[in-house]
């Protein structure tokens, strides 16, 4: 059996990817913020209901998309703030092909896609998990993933057209 | 060899585009919080907040809370949204300027006072998650941009920078994207946000402050009981879900109401050119403590020409009702859908998910009209 890690160690251990992933969903603004929180809300569940978790990096992946969806709600202006901040930033226009966040093509595209859909991107193309791994750590079905998957590669591809 | 899910439909963009795209999104995560900055005054806030007893919980966007009246969420989501076709209505000066007032009724409200180039009034509610004597007026300023006046009981000592309009003190701090100027009046605090910077305009706002009765408002204020409507129902599993709405110059508080109680939001405007509100407008879990199954339902606003409603939620099931049709009282329709799933004690823990993949509208012809 797997030894089981404290919440701290779990932190330790996977907090900067927890981060990162955070921002893929909500923005760098608040990722930080989001993990916290969903620690903070952990610290104040029992142990016990943590011990009996069986795929904690799996689980924690979970509570992050719950949470960025919540938090999701009240972004709209920060977002938009984000959004002029990076049209500004722009000095060059895209490469042929190359698909980037200083695009805002690109960054309303993106904004347009849901905190789920971001994560289901998230876990294939960076985790490299599969469509059953990442309905599996989602709590989706496999086809929920494969839909939202080909939705956000088609709102994508149109920005390449 | 390219996995066949990665490659499917089209061959743009590439694995290497959308982990490049990735790597973007990530590229600024800023550094996770230290540890011991986690699980202190935080922490506590956190229980505080927490439920003093295990029963059956419904959470969700709108259906957020069974804990009494809470109205959050969407609001915030529409409030800064200029209305299209909403009334841009102004209101007529009540009792008098706020700069002579020295104290408020739990009847009066404040508002810009009309002829208003500032501000346009487009919806008031009654009630908050902490407080349900707030009385909050949006509206929509001479840009398009929101502007918020509320009224309630002091909460706080204020702060900010200080400034005098009409000879009264208001304490003006910058907040995430916007400004708020708040003072005292009386046993009240009076606070007016809105965007941008805090500039001549938004010192004029605070100059044009009139209190009105509460039956001096354009329209009545949502967040009020009494003049809800039954819109939809649906029964899972034995548990009868209802929605009810209530709506003030096109924006709507909608609750999901069942045995135990009932949770939802104020605020959502439909424009009926949408045809369909969005997929998540009104989404929740109903899951008892022990249960091994939770019931997962979603809800919504249709034009009225919608006759049929497909949902499709996260795990795949499909559930097709028809809106109500309530002509003579709404001029949209409502739906309500739900299903029962398996439940553990993980999904408790990590939060349920809620979600609805798609909502598909059909017209009295069986014909796809539109989806969200």
């Amino acid at each position: 059996m797997a030894q089981q890690l404290t919440l701290e160690e779990a932190y330790a251990k996977w907090g900067a990817e927890l981060v990162g992933y955070a921002s893929a969903l909500s923005g760098p603004t608040d990722a930080a913020d989001i993990v916290a929180d969903t620690f903070t809300e952990l610290l104040g569940r029992d142990v016990a209901s943590w011990d009996r978790i069986g795929d904690h990096k799996a689980f924690l992946f979970r509570c992050i998309l719950n949470r960025a969806r919540m938090n999701g709600r009240s972004a709209g202006r920060r977002s938009a703030r984000e959004h002029k901040a990076t049209i500004a930033a722009q000095d060059r226009p895209p490469a042929s092909g190359e698909l980037r966040m200083s695009d805002p093509r690109v960054v309303d595209t993106v904004r347009s896609l849901s905190p789920l859909q971001r994560a289901v991107i998230y876990l294939t193309y960076w985790e490299d998990l599969d469509p059953e791994r990442v309905a599996q750590v989602l709590g989706v079905s496999v086809g929920a993933v494969k839909k939202h998957l080909a939705r956000a590669r088609a709102r994508l591809r149109k920005v390449l057209q | 060899m390219t996995p066949r899910y990665l490659s499917s439909n089209d061959a743009t963009p590439t694995a290497v585009q959308m982990r490049q795209l990735v790597a973007d999104l990530i590229d600024e995560s800023p550094m996770p919080t230290p540890w011991d900055d986690i699980g202190t005054d935080a922490v506590s806030s956190a229980r505080d907040l927490q439920p003093h007893r295990r029963r059956p919980v419904l959470v969700g966007a709108i259906a957020a809370s069974m804990v009494g009246l809470l109205i959050v969420g969407l609001v915030a989501m529409n409030r800064s949204q200029p209305s299209d076709t909403a009334s841009q209505e102004t209101v007529s000066p009540g009792s008098g300027a706020l700069a002579d007032a020295d104290d408020l009724s739990s009847s009066e409200w404040v508002v810009i006072g009309a002829p208003s180039a500032e501000m346009s009034y487009q919806y008031s509610m009654v009630g908050s998650v902490l407080d349900g004597s707030r009385r909050t007026v949006y509206g929509s300023s001479n840009e398009g941009s929101g502007l918020t006046i509320v009224v309630g009981p002091h909460v706080e000592t204020l702060v900010g920078e200080t400034i005098i309009v009409d000879g009264r003190t208001w304490f003006v701090s910058d907040t995430d994207g916007g400004w708020t100027a708040a003072r005292e009046v009386g046993s009240t605090t009076v606070s007016v946000s809105g965007f941008g910077q805090f500039d001549t305009d938004a010192r004029t706002v605070l100059g044009k402050l009139s209190v009105v009765a509460q039956v001096d408002l354009p329209f009545a204020p949502l967040g009020v009981d009494s003049e809800l409507v039954d819109v939809a129902v649906y029964q899972v599993d034995g548990t009868v879900l209802t929605l009810a709405a209530q709506e003030a110059n096109g924006y709507y508080c909608i609750w999901t109401l069942d045995a135990d109680g009932r949770g939802g939001s104020c605020g959502y405007r439909f424009d009926p050119a949408e045809v369909v509100s969005p997929a998540d407008l009104v989404v929740g879990v109903n899951a008892p403590n022990g249960a091994s199954s939770a019931q997962v339902h979603a809800g919504g606003i249709v034009s009225a020409d919608v006759a049929r409603v497909e949902v499709e939620f996260a795990n795949g099931e499909t559930v097709s009702v028809n809106p109500t049709d309530l002509s003579g009282q709404l001029d949209t329709r409502f739906w309500i859908a739900a299903i029962a799933v398996p439940y553990s004690d993980e999904d408790s823990l990590a939060g349920f998910d809620r979600r609805v993949l798609e909502v598909r509208a059909y017209n009295s012809s069986d014909e796809l009209i539109a989806t969200a």
